[in-house]
């Protein structure tokens, strides 16, 4: 017997490493399909916690999480906030879970005040922030 | 060619210091033209300070530092320019402040290190930026720094720039190389006998 696809509103993931809650995942919408092991998200948001560097959220109006992989793969354009108002912006970027890291093999453009870097992608390692942008990297300090 | 060379520090600042041994048969005024200090004069770098930075390469990492400053690491074919100023080099850290500001306070470069503003141009192995100090250092280990406009150059451990009054420092086993440009070489005079002839009349066959 095949289970039907199941329609969820106003769905809530929390992620959690030991008794840190790391990771919130809030969308609008899911459609979780058990036989592909995958759901389908609509307006989806990802929050991660860390102590001492603050809070990114990640937002995207499409979204797909592999139910066995704890993997998160955001689309339709992706926009991410920290707290001391950096942001970024990317078509889609994946969350690799076992690596706690945010990949995106898109256009990506970051953004800290009047300092702009675009680059053809990028990976961001939560744990310590850090951040590799491969391939024409261009950072431009935009006079004020 | 003319060359004025001086032992471990020499200054090239605005104006010429009277520090540089005066090449035999040097004129009197340092700043006469194709001299030392006319040289030391040209040879500084100058920010344009609200000019856009831009940075390009074809990798970069960045890190938040415990400071909370952003330090960014740019490898692959670096370059950097500001206003009339270009950096090349192979590997670049610029590390940014923690307040909102998006200029980096200091900017290091290092492999083969090359700094152009006009006809100036630096070479060194190890170049530092502070912008907040308004200086810069360009160094080489192993081999030497340098710093050339045109055909004149400066050859020493270490050169210091002040970015806001576009002044010079070498240090270090200084060797400056001033050549006379065929403009400020005097006429010879020439004997008569020596002048060219006269080209043929037309029609004079």
């Amino acid at each position: 017997m095949t289970l039907p696809p199941a329609e969820l509103e106003g769905v809530i993931f929390e992620g959690y490493r030991g008794e840190l809650r790391d990771l919130s995942v809030t969308a609008k919408k899911a459609v979780v399909d058990m036989v592909g092991r995958v759901a389908s998200l609509e307006d989806v948001k990802l929050s991660f916690s860390e102590e001492s560097r603050g809070k990114l959220d990640v937002g995207a109006p499409r979204g797909e999480f592999k139910l066995d992989q704890d993997d998160f793969v955001l689309s339709g354009g992706v926009v991410g906030t920290a707290q001391e108002g950096e942001r970024f912006s990317t078509e889609a970027v994946r969350y690799v879970a076992a690596n706690r890291e945010l990949v995106s093999s898109s256009l990506v453009e970051l953004r800290r005040s009047n300092l702009v870097i675009r680059a053809d992608g990028m990976q961001l390692g939560l744990d310590e922030r850090r951040l590799r942008l491969i391939g024409k990297v261009e950072a431009r300090v935009v006079p004020r | 060619m003319r060359i004025a060379a001086a032992a471990l520090v020499l200054t090239l600042a605005l104006p010429a210091t009277a520090e540089e041994p005066k090449a035999p048969g040097s004129p009197s005024d340092a700043k006469s033209p194709g001299s030392p200090g006319d040289a030391a004069e040209r040879l500084g770098l100058r920010f344009t300070p609200n000019a856009e930075l831009v940075i390009s390469s074809d990798e970069a990492e960045g890190i938040k530092t415990e400071k909370g400053q952003e330090s960014v690491i740019f490898s692959k074919h670096v370059r950097a320019h500001q206003g009339d100023m270009s950096l090349e080099c192979d590997w670049l850290e610029a590390v940014y402040p923690q307040s909102a500001g998006g200029r980096p306070d200091r900017i290091t470069a290092r492999g083969a290190v090359v700094i152009t503003q006009g006809e100036n141009q630096a070479r060194c192995t190890e170049a530092s930026v502070d912008n907040v100090a308004c200086t810069a250092e360009c160094k080489s280990s192993g081999t030497r720094a340098t710093l050339r406009r045109g055909a004149d150059d400066v050859e020493a451990n270490a050169i210091y720039f002040d970015l806001c009054k576009g002044t010079v420092r070498a240090v270090g086993d200084v060797l400056i190389r001033v050549r006379e440009r065929p403009s400020e070489k005097p006429a010879a005079p020439q004997p008569e006998a020596a002048k060219p002839a006269a080209p043929p009349a037309p029609g004079g066959g």
